[in-house]
């Protein structure tokens, strides 16, 4: 079964990352990324790596989100232009 | 028909055109996106995809994780290799730590100028 | 020649040749075989006898790679030194999310602890189960991201505390590897008794690395949070 569960598990890390690369909206794109760190956790966990699994998910949800979103709460309208 | 979906060659092969397609959507972002935000966070697709490759080379279907707990009570036995685990480890810190100067960077450079365009970047150089 | 032309015909070229190397790539890539089984197991065999730590992972990276691990907080040190060095900060803030509630306040002081404790348990047990010093040490970094949130001006980091407990858990986790060079053979070598595998006394210097480790990720990250939560509005 683990063949399939990554499979599907990448297709859908794949479209997150064209989501987040061709979306107009920065705020959609940092809530999309924060998303995507918790599937690479979960891939984490199937390929037993679970030190770098746990890594991950405190990162590339908690810390990486937060200094995204308030650097883009200092970002004005003029510097959201994509 | 179901089982060779299961085999370590099969993952491998999805393991690698995925993490190849996210590298590949990660650089294309940072090429041809205006905005120096979006170029960082396009930047930390593609550093993702290689962590994703890293650990997932390395792994076999069937081995454990390198830690003794009661179910696996022997050293080097259907254990994956420790080593590239090590090393994400400490590479996942620092890619947030990377991360978060470059978006000091950023948060100065539009206080400085008021835009994020890199086609507007010109402050060295002459007007054009 | 039509100048437009011209563009055409290198942008044609170019692409041709970068699907070629795709393609190439994508073959060498495919077809590639990853060294398994050669310093990986090295490692495994002799880890019992020398580590005596149940986590393989956190023995690789305190012990036989403790070198690679003091050059890679020497980097986190550095790039926090540069964002404060570059971002310009406030003592006092407006509240970014504009709320102001007695509940959340009150919740997030009896969560706080708890986040500390659960930091504390992931670093000291690193080498018992998955965890250690850089995940524990950003969990307790968590746990003060949610108090900034929660409570915007009340709380404050001290920043002597912090600068304190980073420049000596920095300066003891040096002094452990060249005790460990003096006492022993190498640096980061293990001076202390093993114990038994499996025990939270065991693995000899591992832990009390690891320690340090979790102290100096956990007040680096706490300030990496507090100086952007902090930050001057540009507007």
């Amino acid at each position: 079964m683990i063949g399939l569960i990554v499979l599907c598990i990448f297709a859908m890390l794949i479209l997150l990352a064209i989501f987040i690369v061709s979306n107009n909206d920065l705020a959609h794109s940092v809530i999309l990324f924060m998303g995507f760190g918790l599937g690479s956790a979960v891939l984490f966990v199937l390929f037993s790596a679970p030190d770098v699994a746990l890594t991950e998910a405190v990162i590339g949800v908690g810390t990486s989100g937060v200094v995204l979103l308030v650097t883009l709460l200092q970002i004005s309208k003029k510097g959201r232009n994509v | 028909m179901l089982d060779s979906f299961n085999q370590t060659p099969f993952l491998h092969g999805v393991i690698t055109i995925g993490a190849f397609l996210l590298l590949a959507i990660g650089l294309i972002g940072a090429m041809s996106k205006k905005n120096l935000f979006k170029i960082f966070l396009s930047l930390s697709i593609a550093e993702a995809s290689l962590f994703l490759y890293f650990i997932g080379m390395h792994f076999e279907v069937g081995k454990d994780a390198p830690i003794v707990t009661q179910k696996v009570t022997e050293f080097g036995v259907n254990m994956v290799d420790p080593v590239p685990q090590a090393m994400i480890l400490t590479t996942i810190v620092i890619a947030i730590a990377v991360l978060a100067l470059s978006l000091s960077f950023v948060v100065n450079y539009f206080k400085l100028t008021g835009n994020l365009d890199i086609d507007k970047m010109n402050e060295l150089g002459e007007e054009s | 020649m039509n100048p437009k032309r011209e563009i055409r015909v290198q942008t044609i070229v170019v692409s041709l040749l970068v699907s070629i190397m795709t393609i190439l790539l994508l073959g060498i890539l495919l077809s590639f075989q990853p060294l398994s089984g050669s310093l990986g197991s090295e490692l495994l065999a002799i880890n019992q006898t020398t580590t005596q730590s149940a986590n393989a992972v956190t023995s690789v990276v305190t012990y036989f790679r403790g070198l690679d691990t003091l050059g890679e907080v020497t980097i986190l040190f550095l790039s926090i030194f540069g964002i404060g060095l570059g971002i310009e900060r406030l003592q006092e803030k407006e509240n970014i999310f504009s709320y102001d509630n007695a509940l959340l306040k009150i919740g997030a002081d009896m969560l706080f602890p708890l986040i500390i404790l659960f930091g504390l348990y992931i670093i000291i047990h690193g080498h018992l189960s998955p965890g250690g010093g850089f995940q524990g040490g950003v969990v307790i970094a968590s746990g003060f991201l949610l108090m900034f949130l929660a409570k915007n001006n009340e709380f404050k980091l001290n920043h002597k505390m912090t600068t304190l407990v980073e420049a000596l858990s920095g300066a003891g986790f040096v002094l452990v590897g060249i005790l460990g060079l003096l006492l022993v053979d190498r640096f980061f070598g293990n001076f202390l008794p093993l114990g038994t595998l499996g025990k939270l006394w065991s693995g000899g210097v591992i832990p009390l690395i690891y320690i340090f480790v979790g102290l100096k990720v956990s007040a680096e990250i706490s300030t990496l949070v507090e100086y952007f939560i902090r930050i001057k509005d540009v507007r």
